[in-house]
């Protein structure tokens, strides 16, 4: 039995599960966000008919989309929020991060089955969770129920072998398997990430890997707890072989070597979302800052994913590096990553991000660009001004 | 099932839920103002000229992208018949048929017609015809919650007749 049939066996009490087969699970976890929640709600309380929600200390909300609100209508959507957690008693956090990063901090566990109102649930295959996200009508159902249907997804499979080299890192891996499996390549499926390499990754590495996976189309992403060797592979990657990767404008699977877009001039940098701003990313991007400044034709936006990531940065004097080297800090949140309230885009700029999407118009103009990358390039780039490869700064290093 | 009957609009491959309804409008507390704003990057005059009835034809790998529900919310606000695609992004499938919009997976449609055609979608007969031609199209049969749901209108109509325990 796979790690995914062992976790909806435990979620629908079935004996026997088959690939195909329809099955009614219940979850362990709901999230959802300010995102799309006050439909969450409308939808429970109007068309459901919903007055108490099935067990509010399974259900988890907050704000991370739109933070600190930014229109009337959204501080609309934040107050009904606040008020419908409150009287529900569901588990509330007022814009202490993305709730994501909130959930793997605080809430998930291995073999639970999450739902999350969010393509990047499958964040939480990191920890061997598996994370499907839903719309808002299955929300409302969910916390009017208590359980939905499921038609069990099959597994796509892939190695990772090797070692990755300096200056490549776990969002290369992401950006190269989606660059091989292309943004529907994982449609109605689990990727599963196992191996060596696999196993030897860091909680924030792995978190990284399977909250790319939604880029092509994948239901969830798991990295199995009892690190299993498989023998079939749909696809397999030798870390030793990358180098830095991005995805060029304006899909995510337009990926190339870093090389064929290197010396492109960039407007903005983000590090930070789901994808990458754990204390580990900053800590990466924080060895190429140190000690320099960024060019002044460049605006370097930093968003730690969470309150405690934050506290790490600035325990640690990471935070001080990118300070110093004129990055501007903003609250935990989506930020520039979901692209709806804070460094939108004019026609013409372009953005380096260390976020998970780049399609056209998500943050500025139809006119704008933006292009993903690690947060090691993401801060060479910063430095430059252009589309920069971070071993570049290793090799300076190296010869001071 | 009646036949679903409309005018056809054709998109292509990978369409995304930031295609359909841009980040910027999906706080929107009014989704009639929401709606306005449907496809506005990839057809900037959809909003003026979209019909009730009319039926969404793409290509591979429709609604990819973010879980909004959003993007079906404005196609149902707009009363679009239905969604047609030869391969869907899996929430966006499965909010369609909770909103009542059927979902239909129909490939090699996408390429042999142009906006405007007018199409006529037989569920239960597992086929799309379209007016003034010969050709018809075989649909991808529906797994039966998923067609108990589409019979339901959406996943209310049905959770209601579930507790009540009646049949579907």
């Amino acid at each position: 039995m796979n790690i995914v049939e062992k976790i909806l066996r435990r979620a629908s009490g079935k004996e026997r599960i088959k690939p195909g087969e329809i099955i009614e699970v219940t979850p362990d976890l709901v999230m959802s966000h300010d995102g799309d929640n006050i439909y969450n709600i409308e939808s429970f309380k109007d068309l459901f008919k919903g007055e108490k929600v099935w067990d509010p200390q399974k259900i988890v909300m907050g704000l991370d989309h739109n933070v600190p609100s930014n229109s009337t209508s959204t501080a609309r959507v934040h107050s009904v929020m606040r008020k419908f957690a409150k009287e529900q008693g569901i588990i509330f956090y007022d814009q202490e991060g993305v709730l994501h990063q909130l959930m793997i901090e605080n809430h998930v566990k291995p073999y639970q089955l999450i739902y999350a109102a969010d393509s990047h649930a499958c964040s939480y295959g990191a920890l061997g969770a598996l994370g499907i996200p839903i719309g808002t009508t299955d929300n409302a159902y969910l916390w009017a129920t208590g359980s939905t249907w499921l038609q069990v997804p099959g597994l796509y499979r892939i190695a990772l072998t090797g070692r990755l080299q300096p200056g490549v890192y776990a969002k290369d891996v992401a950006l190269k398997v989606i660059g091989e499996v292309k943004c529907n390549g994982l449609v109605g499926k689990v990727a599963q990430f196992y191996g060596e390499a696999v196993y030897e990754m860091t909680l924030s590495e792995r978190i990284t890997l399977c909250n790319m996976a939604a880029e092509g189309g994948a239901l969830s992403a798991i990295i199995d707890p009892e690190k299993p060797e498989i023998e079939d592979a749909d696809l397999i990657i030798d870390l030793s072989e990358l180098e830095p990767l991005v995805a060029v404008p304006h899909q995510v699977d337009n990926v190339h070597s870093l090389k064929a877009v290197e010396g492109t001039v960039i407007d903005q940098v983000f590090i930070g979302s789901c994808t990458n701003g754990r204390f580990e990313d900053f800590a990466v991007a924080a060895e190429i800052l140190r000690g320099r400044r960024i060019s002044p034709d460049v605006r370097l936006y930093i968003s730690p994913a969470s309150r405690k990531q934050l506290n790490l940065l600035a325990e640690n004097k990471i935070l001080n590096c990118f300070l110093d080297a004129g990055a501007i800090l903003l609250n935990p949140g989506c930020s520039l990553c979901f692209g709806s309230c804070q460094g939108i885009m004019d026609d013409g700029e372009k953005l380096l991000t260390t976020g998970n999407r780049n399609y056209k118009g998500r943050v500025g103009t139809p006119n704008s660009y933006i292009f993903i990358g690690s947060p090691a390039t993401a801060a060479a780039s910063a430095i430059t001004g252009k589309i920069t490869d971070p071993r570049k700064f290793f090799m300076e290093s190296k010869i001071e | 099932m009646k036949p679903i009957k409309g005018n056809a609009w054709v998109f292509g491959d990978h369409v995304n839920t930031d295609q359909i309804i841009p980040t910027k409008y999906m706080l929107l507390t009014s989704k009639a103002e929401m709606a306005r704003h449907t496809f506005e990057t990839l057809e900037p005059d959809f909003y003026q000229r979209v019909k009730p009835g009319d039926i969404i034809v793409a290509g591979v790998n429709f609604g990819c992208g973010s879980a909004r529900e959003q993007a079906v919310e404005v196609l149902k606000e707009l009363k679009i018949g239905a969604v047609v695609a030869s391969s869907f992004n899996m929430t966006f499938f499965r909010n369609s048929i909770n909103l009542g919009i059927p979902a239909i997976v129909c490939d090699g449609i996408c390429g042999c017609i142009k906006n405007g055609d007018v199409l006529s979608i037989d569920i239960e007969a597992g086929v799309i015809e379209v007016a003034g031609s010969a050709s018809s199209y075989k649909i991808e049969p529906f797994s039966d919650i998923v067609k108990d749901i589409i019979k339901c209108s959406g996943l209310v109509n049905y959770y209601f007749k579930k507790r009540k325990g009646k049949s579907v």
